[in-house]
């Protein structure tokens, strides 16, 4: 504290404080406290506002969790957002690994500019261009009939692997950057140690490579499915009516004027998102120091 | 069994580079083997072709009279110990011990067995669940080398693994690998560019420079008798008188020095006028006191003192000759009564032709 006076002056340490305290409370605090507020109250016109009627209640997330229509789109969203983060670390994981090991080569420059190229579109773009490709008479479905693996055009948009697709295509890097840093770190004399005793390749990887780059792992997991759980333009853009996400029904709330469902489904799925990523470091046993690593 | 290991006309290349240019050797069962040079001679290139990690370019690495190219390092019958060990720090000793084994699909009670009887030749009984970022420098150490020889490996390749430890730490591991290795009777081969290393530990050495081999012999040989400038240069100190050598005769020759004309053995039978280096070890110079007479035939020469150096076990003066020049040093033991020469006085100086010898003019090692 004396240090920072010294270097800045205590008005220049002042400011550094009243800045971060600014941003904590007014951005973050209160906006979810105001959320959290909002969700536990009933949905009035503005003259019962304050009113009798204003009290605490849980109806909002009857509603949420009753509901079968709701509650059926709620674990969707669950269950494709594992899907989504486990096909991405799937996929991710050998990238990261060719990325951290395959050392100066050239092409592991190029496969880095591939991932990262497409990222200087914006997401809608990018979405719209997994539209056409997914499309009913997009190249996908061309390729297939084609090559003969179907005889009639097949509706991703309209089902939920257009969705699961697209999201796994948005959030591919956010897999795959945690993980290389991760894998980076690691001594190759590790690899060749574990090598040199014995172990043919996936065995290092399950023995070696993988507990090292377990933090990596971790975050790359607990990123994709808070981005995918809270996605709204791939499922607007890919799933269509019949595949609806639980951001949609979230965004139909705030649109229907009616802030306090909106807030209890929001509130819902920031719980949701916790205990997921709290199920995760359990699993991988990692602490929340080591992921910021 | 004679698990013999033959390196047979070896060349690796990298690019245009070669790393290692023609090596041929054979190192029979149980020998404790030493490739010995500075960093980029060769050495780690050898060991790592030899543990599998790269093949050669040309030539053969047979064990047994088996050839091993084309076999993977993990199927290989060595073990690797790593300069900087590569211990996994996520695992328990007795884990990283047992790793080999493990992978191997020997069950959970056998491989205890075996790490118990690892960790009894590396003295480190009761330290099977300890941490491995628990144990000291020599600790880990010991475990890196039993969790290379809990494999039962046929030759096990050491890359300088000593390089990280404090002096006296190393000279006490010297011993033990020694004793380890006469325990198990596994070939080892020792990769190292410190030559106190090389020659304590080795039953022979391989002197490397450029990718070649310089000389292989025993630690006396490669320390009396160097074969070539580069080696007679690198191990240990030695003078360098250098010149045009003049009046050979009877194995012995001379050379024109800034400290006179001296005389020395000449075993290669180098003719009069040939480029030469003459080596004289300092600890073979010996100081005349006044009016002493030097034995018949001993080069006798001139000096005064530059600096006396007073290392405890020894001292060390350097010495010019009376015109200037380069400087030579020479090296007495520490009887008790250590002589206190002041800065610019003259001494004499004699030694054995003998104990001088006569190479033909080569890359000298800085």
């Amino acid at each position: 504290m004396k240090e920072a006076a010294r270097r800045f002056g205590w008005l220049g340490v002042g400011l550094i404080f009243g800045l971060c305290a600014f941003w904590a409370l007014f951005l973050i605090v209160l906006p979810m406290g105001v959320m959290v507020d909002q969700a536990f109250r009933p949905f009035l016109p503005p003259r019962d506002w304050g009113g009798p009627k204003d009290v605490y209640t849980l109806q909002n997330f009857g509603v949420v969790l009753l509901n079968e229509f709701n509650r059926n789109i709620f674990l969707k969203t669950i269950w494709a957002s594992v899907l989504v983060t486990l096909i991405s670390l799937a996929l991710g994981y050998p990238i990261s690994f060719i990325l951290a090991r395959g050392g100066r080569a050239a092409w592991v420059g190029l496969l880095m500019l591939g991932l990262l190229i497409p990222f200087w579109v914006n997401e809608i773009l990018r979405t719209f261009a997994w539209q056409m490709l997914l499309s009913r008479m997009g190249p996908l479905n061309q390729l297939l009939q084609a090559i003969g693996l179907i005889d009639e055009p097949y509706l991703f948009l309209n089902s939920d692997i257009g969705v699961i697709v697209g999201l796994i295509y948005a959030y591919l890097l956010f897999m795959i950057f945690p993980m290389y840093s991760a894998m980076e770190s690691l001594d190759p004399n590790q690899i060749e140690a574990a090598r040199d005793l014995g172990a043919p390749m996936w065995r290092i990887h399950w023995d070696i490579v993988a507990p090292h780059a377990k933090p990596g792992i971790a975050s790359g997991c607990i990123v994709v499915f808070m981005l995918a759980a809270g996605s709204y333009v791939a499922p607007v853009l890919l799933g269509g009516p019949r595949s609806l996400w639980f951001t949609q029904l979230i965004y139909n709330q705030f649109d229907a004027i009616n802030w306090n469902a909106g807030a209890a489904y929001g509130f819902t799925l920031v719980m949701l998102c916790l205990i997921f990523v709290s199920i995760v470091m359990a699993l991988f046993r990692v602490r929340l120091s080591d992921i910021a690593k | 069994m004679s698990d013999t290991l033959e390196i047979d006309r070896v060349v690796k290349r990298f690019g245009p580079f070669t790393a290692v240019d023609g090596v041929t050797v054979t190192i029979p069962q149980g020998e404790f083997f030493s490739f010995l040079g500075p960093s980029g001679c060769g050495k780690t290139t050898i060991l790592r072709m030899v543990s599998g990690f790269i093949d050669p370019t040309e030539g053969d690495i047979r064990l047994d009279g088996k050839t091993l190219t084309g076999i993977g390092p993990n199927k290989r019958p060595t073990a690797l110990i790593f300069q900087n060990l590569a211990l996994f720090p996520l695992m328990s000793v007795a884990d990283n011990i047992g790793y080999g084994l493990r992978v191997r699909g020997v069950s959970a009670a056998e491989r205890r067995k075996k790490v118990d009887q690892m960790l009894d030749l590396i003295a480190l009984p009761g330290y099977a669940d300890k941490h491995v970022n628990e144990l000291s420098g020599g600790q880990r150490q010991r475990v890196a080398i039993a969790r290379a020889l809990a494999v039962e490996p046929k030759v096990l390749l050491l890359d300088e693994p000593l390089s990280a430890l404090d002096l006296k730490l190393r000279q006490h591991m010297r011993a033990e690998l020694r004793e380890i290795q006469r325990r198990t009777g596994i070939t080892f081969i020792y990769i190292t560019h410190d030559q106190g290393e090389a020659l304590a530990m080795s039953d022979r050495v391989a002197v490397m420079s450029r990718g070649r081999i310089e000389q292989i012999g025993p630690s006396t040989d490669i320390y009396n008798k160097p074969a070539t400038a580069f080696v007679a240069s690198f191990v240990g100190e030695n003078n360098i008188f250098a010149g045009s050598l003049i009046d050979p005769a009877d194995g012995f020759a001379a050379v024109e020095t800034s400290f006179g004309r001296i005389r020395g053995a000449n075993p290669r039978g180098l003719i009069g006028g040939a480029n030469t280096m003459m080596f004289v070890r300092p600890e073979r110079l010996r100081l005349l006191s006044d009016g002493e007479t030097p034995s018949a035939g001993a080069n006798v020469i001139a000096t005064k003192v530059i600096d006396e150096l007073f290392e405890g076990i020894a001292v060390t003066l350097s010495l010019e000759g009376a015109s200037g020049g380069e400087p030579i040093t020479m090296t007495f033991a520490n009887d008790g009564n250590v002589p206190q020469l002041a800065h610019g006085e003259p001494v004499r100086v004699a030694f054995d032709p003998a104990d001088a010898v006569m190479l033909p003019a080569g890359e000298i090692a800085r």
